[in-house]
């Protein structure tokens, strides 16, 4: 455990090397700047325009340091060579894997609580109301990185870096358009596609269910039941990833 | 060693594997309970939630005709839906807006949502609104006027207007040649159940969809019962022209020799005389077609 509590600060301080954090200064410029820039529009349109674009902005600069630093928290170490020495040390794989994911988890942490203060702060100087259920959203935005970035390290558990981008974008997209895979599967008339379609989409994470960006920003808040289970969904395909990860990453080669 | 590293690893492959399994059963379980619990309300309002078409086909850069695609894939669930809500239909409608929007030329969707909105979803306004957006960007498609021409003749009632937009399909290329007499006749004998019942048997041939084609069959049933009574009134009123009192029951027309048989009614009821106003009635019809009540002056008394 303390292993795996080490390699994870110590990859929350690397990514703070990297300079990560700069990208508060984007989302800030995106946040303040669209807000400046739609300031002469009617109040109403004016407020959910700043709600809409704080959630849409605070879930993309996550999704992007999910993916972009998440693809590179192994593959670099193997890059670098430095995995030889970590590896020299009583840490098993399983402890690396783990510790470094707990360390980008904590940076994506930090990253989003920054931004919420900001957001926040900028729609109290919009006046614009702060329901509940935005918070419901971001805490499923958060759930979503997590998943997001468990994809980006397990495949770059076993390929290289640009495919690992890749093949993270793409099940970033498909998990946002599983739902139609279902309706699909529900009108086809053929049992073979209805039971291939049925496959992929409980294979394919369905990030879907994790956002309530349109609803919170309306401040419609959903169940807290529903908010719990689909945590739990989130968490545990996150789980199934990582234990892939651990499991691949055990019987590689380097 | 060998061997025990060779057992080794198959144990490990099997924790492994099994682990792998459970936590991959179980989250496919909690994906189940997550979209059951999922609120009906945001289920079905994904698509309310879509955002204007002019700043969405701004957003999606240059992948306009996709993006219009998924989006159709989306209302197409909703329109298909056997049991679906006024509000879905327009959520649908909504969604159709939009990626018409986003993709101004995209047809087919123009005209299927045109259709069931219409002939659906009882939705005519709705259903007008989209098809001339349609003409507006696509004038060249005969199909878009014809179906607003059904929306105002049998749902709307306005056989001027449907006449009109009838013509307008009709002298666009690749129009049937049977346009012109079907909108000459929507205007001068308006209310006719014969010129309905064409009409009709023309839409029922350009759809595809069995669904579809099933309503159309119901609304010419519904055409051809109200021809019947038509008939039939028409023959109690020379009964009593010319025995002077209301016959006890329609089979007097033909005992009487008025008529010669009554016709059977297509719908699975009876035709009924209704002795205190001599007017004839259907079991199986629910409401008389307004579309001729209106415009009935003509012929019936």
């Amino acid at each position: 455990m303390r292993q795996v509590v080490v390699i994870a600060l110590n990859t929350f301080r690397e990514n703070l090397r990297d300079k990560i954090l700069y990208n508060l200064l984007f989302f800030a410029v995106l946040l303040i700047g669209f807000s400046v820039l739609l300031a002469d529009l009617t109040i109403m349109e004016h407020q959910k325009i700043v709600t809409d674009m704080g959630l849409a902005a605070i879930n993309l600069v996550g999704v992007i340091i999910a993916i972009f630093v998440g693809i590179g928290l192994v593959s670099k170490e193997i890059e670098r060579r430095t995995v030889y020495t970590i590896m020299a040390r009583p840490i098993s794989r399983t402890q690396f894997i783990l510790g470094k994911y707990l360390g980008l988890m904590l940076t994506l942490f930090v990253n989003i609580l920054i931004m919420v203060v900001v957001y926040l702060a900028t729609l109290q100087v919009y006046r614009a109301p702060v329901p509940w259920a935005l918070l419901q959203a971001i805490e499923l935005i958060f759930v979503e990185l997590l998943l997001v970035t468990a994809l980006a390290l397990f495949f770059s558990t076993f390929s290289t870096s640009t495919l690992s981008a890749i093949m993270t974008l793409g099940f970033y997209v498909i998990g946002h358009l599983t739902t139609d895979l279902k309706g699909i599967a529900q009108k086809s008339h053929s049992e073979a596609v209805k039971a291939v379609m049925t496959g992929i989409y409980y294979l394919c994470p369905n990030l879907e269910m994790l956002n309530m960006k349109g609803q919170a920003a309306m401040g419609a808040s959903v169940p807290l039941s529903y908010q719990a289970w689909a945590s739990a969904y989130g968490l545990l395909y996150a789980a199934l990833l990582i234990s892939a990860a651990c499991a691949v990453f055990q019987r590689r080669d380097f | 060693m060998k061997l025990k590293a060779g057992t080794e690893s198959v144990a490990g492959w099997l924790l492994t594997g099994s682990l792998l399994l459970v936590l991959g059963g179980a989250a496919a379980g909690t994906l189940a309970v997550v979209e059951h619990q999922r609120p009906a309300m945001v289920r079905a309002a994904e698509l309310a939630f879509l955002p204007k078409g002019e700043y969405l086909r701004v957003a999606v850069l240059g992948y306009r005709q996709i993006a219009a695609d998924l989006i159709w894939l989306k209302a197409v669930q909703h329109f298909g839906e056997r049991k679906q809500t006024t509000e879905g239909y327009l959520w649908a409608y909504h969604a159709v807006d939009v990626l018409t929007d986003v993709d101004p030329k995209f047809t087919s969707a123009y005209q299927a949502a045109g259709v069931v909105l219409g002939v659906w979803a009882n939705l005519p306004e709705e259903s007008i609104a989209l098809l001339t957006k349609g003409m507006r960007h696509n004038p060249d498609v005969w199909q878009l006027p014809f179906y607003v021409g059904y929306d105002y003749f049998y749902e709307l009632h306005d056989p001027v207007q449907a006449a009109k937009y009838l013509r307008i399909a009709s002298e666009l290329p690749g129009a049937p040649a049977y346009l012109p007499k079907l909108a000459a006749r929507m205007t001068v004998e308006a209310g006719d159940p014969d010129a309905a019942l064409e009409f009709l048997q023309r839409l029922y041939q350009q759809l595809q969809d069995e669904r579809l084609r099933e309503s159309l069959v119901q609304r010419m049933k519904e055409v051809i019962a109200e021809r019947d009574i038509r008939f039939l009134e028409e023959g109690v009123r020379r009964y009593k022209a010319r025995y002077g009192k209301l016959p006890a029951s329609l089979n007097d027309l033909v005992t009487k020799g008025i008529i010669q048989q009554i016709p059977e009614e297509p719908l699975g009821g009876v035709y009924e005389l209704k002795a205190s106003e001599g007017t004839v009635a259907s079991t199986g019809l629910r409401q008389r077609l307004r579309v001729h009540r209106h415009y009935t002056g003509g012929f019936s008394r």
